[in-house]
């Protein structure tokens, strides 16, 4: 027979006994959860707008007119084996020239004079689309300027670059809202636990005299701490949807990501966020246990 | 007696650096023995029991309990040592959330038995020791005699190898103190040691048992 079934109603009373603190415990875990939550949906979504937008970057190379026609096959594989390239497209200046006569068609005279061939033929790059390769770019830039037959290459750096810092950003603030997360967990779950055998020390004293082990008596205050990470980042969770839900309809969203809807955190980080939480509470509860209860 | 249950060799202990509370205490007491220990207020008589139920260590000299040398215990092995054995505690030491059912349970919870088993040892208990319409009622709102016979509930409850009985009496009327005795004389005779700690002077002139007497520390007869 095991322990298990006397410590699950023991955890109830220790926590029926000391109300109020457990109480502001799953509220501080829930507020701290929830900005740690608000960062991390916040760089999620910068990370899918930058994945979306990063789908849109195209490098453009600009190949040396005098690079022999039978040489760009050759040109084309090196281009291909760098790190970033997903695929490209080789426009002649033929293709080239065709496209500025479909955009220019009621300026016709625009083109006047201007040969078929007047245009450099390119080779248009796509890249690899997530945020990380951002960082990725501009050494991928001045690989393919040391190309040999590439005499120019363009690309939306301006934007790259930005998001790329956003991006970097909000990471950098959700791990620091992380920490803080983690310093608050310990000290509030500890100060709980503090105070809980304080008031039941009498009552612990006893169940070691009549021959309690130290799972027994720190089982319940393992389990109190698990349901405090529970219900303090659950809270968070719901409270963060809700605020999402809202944001959602009253902010309006500049013209360039007018097509981009905001998403909520996925399933598996949800999960993730409140299975950590309570694992955290629960090792800090195990931890203080051994600090404040002696033998 | 060729191996006592219970042997202590030239056991001293003191809570303070210069004040020795027990003083070369040497004793043997058999498996199903009773004994009293009888002496003055602060004599030692609670050190001895805590002693042997290793709440206190000794400072000094060798403590057996069941071929079992104390001072080779490992704090993590401790409980089970306990739990064969039950204390009626001098100040009773109920927690006061708990009924006296729950009170009484929790020796039994500790071990992890079955709950079924539990309330039928529990109730029996308690009617032997005319508890049994108390049961659902909290510790402070008994009579410091009820609450005794709590203590000795929860004491007996686990068929204990030793009894340590601090003062089990002291708070009774003759007839609920005869009781007890009764109690004890029973457990005993089913072969649980039991070791029972008084000053009281009448209680031991009218025993035939073996007492043992302490006074400042050291046995004395
Ligand atoms: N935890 C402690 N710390 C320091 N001294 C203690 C402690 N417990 C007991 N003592 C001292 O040890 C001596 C013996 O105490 P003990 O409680 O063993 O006496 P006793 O024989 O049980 O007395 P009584 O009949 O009054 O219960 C006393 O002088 C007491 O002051
Ligand atoms: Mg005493």
């Amino acid at each position: 027979m095991s322990v298990i079934p006397y410590i699950i109603p023991r955890t109830f009373s220790n926590m029926r006994g000391n109300r109020l603190s457990h109480l502001m415990t799953a509220l501080t875990i829930a507020f701290v959860v929830l900005i740690f939550g608000l960062s991390t949906l916040i760089y999620f979504n910068l990370h899918r707008l930058a994945e979306n937008y990063s789908r849109e970057i195209r490098i453009v190379t600009y190949i040396d007119p005098a690079l022999p026609p039978e040489d760009i096959e050759g040109l084309k594989a090196k281009v291909l084996k760098l790190r970033g390239v997903a695929n490209i497209r080789h426009v002649t200046s033929q293709e080239g020239y065709q496209r500025l006569v479909q955009q220019f068609q009621d300026e016709k005279d625009i083109l006047a004079g201007l040969g078929e061939d007047f245009l450099p033929s390119t080779l248009e790059i796509e890249v690899t689309g997530t945020m990380y390769n951002m960082g990725r770019i501009r050494p991928l830039v001045s690989e393919l300027t040391s190309l040999p037959g590439i005499t120019d290459v363009y690309y939306g750096k301006e934007w790259v670059e930005r998001l790329r810092q956003a991006a970097d950003f909000t990471r950098l603030i959700t791990f620091a809202i992380g920490g803080l997360f983690l310093l608050t967990t310990i000290f509030v779950v500890s100060n709980t636990i503090k105070l809980t055998i304080y008031l039941r020390r009498n009552e612990l004293e006893t169940m070691r005299l009549v021959g309690a082990t130290n799972f027994f008596i720190r089982g319940p205050f393992v389990l109190e701490g698990m349901l405090q990470g529970l219900v303090g980042s659950g809270l968070a969770m719901l409270a963060l949807f809700a605020l999402f839900e809202f944001l959602k309809t009253q902010v309006n969203f500049p013209g360039f990501i007018r097509f981009f809807s905001p998403i909520f955190l996925p399933i598996p980080v949800v999960t993730g966020i409140i299975a950590g939480s309570i694992i955290l509470c629960a090792t800090v509860s195990a931890f203080s246990m051994r600090q404040f209860l002696r033998v | 007696m060729d191996s006592p249950l219970i042997e202590l060799k030239h056991v001293y202990k003191s809570y303070e650096q210069d004040l020795t509370v027990l003083e070369d205490i040497n004793l043997r007491i058999g498996k199903g023995e009773f004994v009293f220990i009888n002496g003055p207020s602060g004599a030692g008589k609670t050190t001895l029991l805590k002693v042997i139920l290793c709440i206190e260590r000794s400072t000094k000299g060798e403590v057996w309990v069941d071929g079992i040398n104390l001072k080779r215990l490992s704090n993590s092995k401790i409980p089970y040592l306990r739990r064969r054995m039950g204390m009626v505690f001098q100040d009773f030491k109920l927690i006061e959330n708990l009924t006296v059912f729950e009170n009484v349970a929790l020796s039994m919870e500790v071990c992890g038995i079955k709950k079924s088993v539990i309330e039928q040892r529990v109730d029996q208990v308690l009617k032997s020791l005319g508890l049994e319409i108390k049961k659902r009622i909290y510790p402070r709102r008994l009579s410091g005699g009820e609450q005794q016979r709590v203590a000795v509930a929860r004491a007996v409850v686990n068929d204990p190898l030793v009894l340590l009985a601090d003062e089990p009496t002291g708070n009774l009327d003759a007839g609920r103190a005869a009781d007890i005795m009764s109690l004890f004389n029973e457990i005993s005779a089913r072969g649980t040691t039991v070791i029972f700690a008084t000053h009281n002077q009448e209680l031991i002139r009218s025993t035939a048992k073996r007492v043992i007497i302490l006074d400042q520390g050291r046995i004395v007869n």
